[in-house]
C-alpha cells in the first residue's frame, strides 16, 4: 500500500502531492509527470517524534513530508527498516517507566554518594587562602553578633596553647591548630573548629571542664574534625548549590555565606563524629593521656543538662553520648 | 525533464492559522529520557537533548499544511556550550582575582555580546526551515553593535526609562532582517506602542510591590504571634518573607503574563512575510491562568508536570498565531548559504541574555 506525501523540490515552496512506496532496496515516488526512485542509502528519514510528520530528505536536495505516521511506519516495516533505538525508547511505556525510576535512582545515588565524594575531593583541593577566607568571615560574623572577648586569664590561655603546640601526632600528620578564646554568652559550653585550623573555645566549656587535660580532650576531638576536613566537607555537602557553584563555575560566595551557621551549629554525621572520637583517643594516648578524659567531659556535660543547666552546644552537637562513652572506654 | 509543480495546498485563504499537534504525554517521554541521559553524561548530552526538543516543537508546528523543521548539528551546539562555560569560569575567576581584572572582563563581555547575539540569530534561523526552504538572517554585525551598545547603553544610562527604544530597535533588527529563502520579513511597529506597554507593565509592577509591602505589614504581627517569634525582629523577618512571596507570585501571575501577551501581540502583529501580516492574539488572562495552573502542577508533582506545562503554553502561543491576508506562499525561492557556528547561540543561553526570536 502506497503512502501519500507532499513533495518539495528544495528550491521553491511549491508543494506537490505524491505517493510513496518502498521495498528492501529502494524507495520510490510516484505522481503525475513525476517519478523518482532512490536506494535507501540516499534517503535520510527523520526519526519518529510522536505524531509529528516524517521528513524524508533525498540525496538530490529534494524532500517529502509524510503526515500519515501509522501508514509510513507500516511502509518502513515492509521494507525492513528499523527505527533507531532511541526513538523506540521514548515511545515505549515500559521503557519510560524505567527511565523515571532510573532518573530518580541517579539523583538519589548522586545525592547520597556522589555529593559526599565530590565534597571530600573539593575539600582536599581547597587552597589555604580560601579556608582562611571562610574562617575569617565566620569569626568576624560571630564576633559581631554573638561572641565577646574571653574572660579567661591570658596566662591560662597561653598555657593551654603551649600544650597544644607540644602535641605529638598519631599518624605523623601535624594538624595546624591555633586556639581562639571567646565568651560565648548564650552559646554556653561549646567549641568548634574553623577550616583554617583555628579552634574556638568558649568560656562556658572552659568552666565546665576540670583541668587542662580534660580541655585537651575536647581540643583533640576538634582536631579530629580538622584532620579529616569535616567542616569543609559538611559545608560543601549541605549546600548542593554551594557545591555546584564551587565545582562547576568556581564561585564560592554561597559557601562563605553559609559558613557561620554550618560551622557553629555543626551537626556532623555519626560517621564523622565517631571518626573524630577515634582520632581524639589516638591523639590522647600518644601524648600520654587517657581517652577516658573525653568520656568524662561528655558525661559531665550530660549530667549538667539533666540537672536543667544549659548543657551547651557541644553536647547537643554530638548525639548518642552513651554509645560514644562506651566506645572511648574500649579504645 | 522539468516537472510542472502544482500547488498541493490551497494557500489563497484570508487567514492561515498556525497549529500545534504535540501533546504533553508524548513530550514527557522525550523530556524524561533527555533528563536521564543528561544527568548520566554530566551534561554533555544536553546538546543532543536540545536538538531533539526543538525538533519536537518545530515539527509539530504547521502552517498552510506544512511543518517546520530544525536541523542543527548537536556537535556544534556542544562546542558552543563548552566555550560559553569556559567564558563563565573566566568571568568568575576574574571576579575573585582583582576588581580591575573583573572590570576588564565585564567590558570584554559587553563588547562580545552583540557578536554573540548576531551569531545566535544567524545560527538559529539558518538551521530552521519550512517546506524545505531555509530561513536566514541578513542583519549586519555593525547594526548589532549599534543596537546593543547604542540603544542598550542609553537604556542603562536613563535607568531603563528609554528601554522601550532598545527593545523596539532590537526587534526591528531581529525581525526586519530575517528571511525565508529569498522572501524578506518586514517589521513595521512604531516606538510609541513599546512605551505604552512599558509604562503599563511598570504600573502593574508597582501595584504588586505596594500590595506585597502592605501584606507584609498587615500579616507580620499575627503571623509572628502564630509562630511564637519573640521581639520585633522576629515579626519583621516573618513580614519580609511573607511580603517577598507575595511579590514573587504577583510578578509571576500578573506582571509577566501581561508583559508577555502585550509584547508578543505587538511584535508579531507587526511582522510581515511575502505580503502577509502575522496575527497574534494572546490574552493576558489566559496566559496568567496557564502560568498559575502550571505552577501548581509542577509544585504538586515535584517537577514531573514540567513537560505538560511547557506544551500547554507552547500550544496556546502557537494557536494564537496566524498569517493574514493574501499572498503567494507557494513561490518562495530558496537561497544558497554556508555553515554557521553555534557559539553565539549557546553562549547567550548561559549568560542569560534572553533575547529570543
Amino acid at each position: 500500500m502506497s503512502v501519500e506525501a507532499t513533495y518539495y523540490d528544495g528550491r521553491s515552496s511549491a508543494a506537490r502531492t505524491v505517493r510513496l512506496d518502498a521495498d528492501a532496496q529502494m524507495l520510490w515516488l510516484d505522481a503525475e509527470g513525476l517519478q523518482r526512485r532512490w536506494p535507501w542509502d540516499r534517503v535520510s528519514v527523520s526519526e519518529r517524534l510522536g505524531g509529528a510528520p516524517r521528513l524524508l530528505r533525498f540525496g538530490d536536495g529534494t524532500l517529502c513530508e509524510v503526515r500519515d505516521g501509522a501508514a509510513f511506519d507500516r511502509l518502513l516495516r515492509r521494507a525492513g527498516r528499523r527505527e533507531p533505538w532511541l526513538a523506540r525508547w521514548y515511545a515505549n511505556r515500559r521503557a519510560l517507566a524505567l527511565t523515571v525510576a532510573g532518573a530518580v535512582l541517579v539523583l538519589t545515588a548522586g545525592y547520597r554518594w556522589g555529593l559526599p565524594w565530590l565534597a571530600a575531593w573539593l575539600a582536599r583541593e581547597t587552597p589555604p587562602a580560601l579556608s582562611a577566607h571562610i574562617s575569617d568571615y565566620t569569626l568576624r560574623t560571630l564576633d559581631r553578633t554573638l561572641l565577646k572577648p574571653s574572660r579567661w586569664s591570658q596566662d591560662d590561655q597561653r598555657a593551654l596553647q603551649a600544650r597544644v603546640a607540644a602535641l605529638r601526632w598519631p599518624d605523623h600528620v601535624p594538624v595546624r591548630c591555633r586556639l581562639v578564646f571567646r565568651d560565648g554568652g548564650k552559646l554556653g559550653a561549646n567549641a568548634f573548629a574553623l577550616p583554617d585550623g583555628r579552634v574556638v573555645l568558649l568560656d562556658g566549656l572552659l568552666q565546665v571542664t576540670a583541668g587542662d587535660d580534660q580541655r585537651l580532650a575536647v581540643i583533640a576531638h576538634e582536631l579530629g574534625h580538622l584532620r579529616y576536613r569535616h567542616g569543609l566537607r559538611k559545608l560543601l555537602q549541605d549546600s548542593v548549590i554551594g557545591l555546584f557553584a564551587a565545582w562547576a563555575i568556581g564561585d564560592v560566595s554561597p559557601l562563605t555565606a553559609a559558613a557561620p551557621a554550618a560551622l557553629v551549629d555543626a551537626r556532623y554525621s555519626r560517621a564523622f563524629e565517631l571518626q573524630a572520637d577515634d582520632y581524639a583517643a589516638a591523639l590522647l594516648r600518644i601524648n600520654g593521656l587517657s581517652p577516658l578524659l573525653l568520656a568524662q567531659v561528655l558525661q559531665q556535660l550530660q549530667r549538667r543538662k539533666a540537672e536543667g543547666g544549659a548543657g551547651g552546644g557541644w553536647l547537643a552537637q554530638h548525639p548518642a553520648t552513651a554509645e560514644r562513652v562506651r566506645r572511648l572506654g574500649d579504645r | 525533464m522539468e516537472q510542472i509543480l502544482v500547488p498541493a495546498r490551497d494557500t489563497s485563504a484570508d487567514t492561515l492559522p498556525f497549529s500545534f499537534g504535540g501533546s504533553g504525554r508524548e513530550y514527557f517521554g522525550i523530556w524524561i529520557v533527555n533528563l536521564l541521559l543528561t544527568l548520566v553524561t554530566l551534561g554533555i548530552y544536553s546538546a543532543w537533548a536540545k536538538v531533539r526538543r526543538l525538533q519536537y516543537f518545530y515539527r509539530h508546528t504547521a502552517v498552510a499544511g506544512s511543518s517546520f523543521d530544525y536541523h542543527a548539528k548537536p556537535w556544534s551546539i556542544l562546542k558552543g556550550r563548552l566555550i560559553a562555560f569556559a567564558l563563565l569560569v573566566a568571568y568568575q575567576g576574574a571576579a575573585r582575582t582583582s576588581p580591575r581584572l573583573y572590570l576588564l572582563v565585564l567590558i570584554l563581555l559587553a563588547l562580545l555580546a552583540p557578536l554573540l547575539l548576531y551569531n545566535a540569530q544567524r545560527f538559529r534561523l539558518h538551521y530552521s526551515s519550512w517546506r524545505g526552504i531555509r530561513f536566514g538572517f541578513d542583519g549586519s554585525l555593525g547594526r548589532a553593535y549599534a543596537v546593543v551598545l547604542g540603544w542598550g547603553l542609553l537604556s542603562l544610562v536613563t535607568l531603563t526609562l528609554l528601554a522601550p527604544l532598545f527593545r523596539a530597535n532590537l526587534k526591528r533588527w531581529q525581525h526586519g532582517r530575517a528571511r525565508l529563502g529569498s522572501a524578506r520579513f518586514e517589521f513595521d511597529a512604531e516606538d510609541l506602542p513599546f512605551f505604552a506597554i512599558y509604562w503599563k507593565t511598570l504600573g502593574l509592577g508597582l501595584l504588586v510591590l505596594t500590595a506585597s509591602i502592605g501584606w507584609a505589614l498587615v500579616v507580620a504581627s499575627p503571623l509572628a504571634h502564630l509562630m511564637n517569634l519573640s521581639g520585633p525582629r522576629g515579626a519583621f523577618n516573618a513580614g519580609v518573607v511573607a511580603g517577598y512571596l507575595i511579590f514573587l507570585l504577583g510578578m509571576w501571575l500578573l506582571v509577566l503574563p501581561f508583559s508577555n501577551a502585550r509584547y508578543g501581540n505587538l511584535i508579531w502583529s507587526h511582522t510581515l512575510l511575502a505580503g502577509r501580516r502575522l496575527g497574534c492574539r494572546l490574552s493576558a488572562q489566559r496566559l496568567a491562568a496557564l502560568y498559575a495552573t502550571n505552577l501548581l502542577g509542577i509544585v504538586l508533582t515535584l517537577g514531573l508536570f514540567t513537560p505538560w506545562a511547557v506544551i500547554r503554553v507552547l500550544r496556546y502561543r502557537i494557536d494564537c498565531l496566524s498569517l493574514e491576508g493574501t499572498g503567494g506562499l507557494d513561490d518562495i525561492q530558496a537561497l544558497a548559504g554556508g555553515e554557521v557556528g553555534a557559539l553565539g547561540m549557546e553562549a547567550l543561553g548561559v549568560f542569560d541574555f534572553d533575547l529570543g526570536f
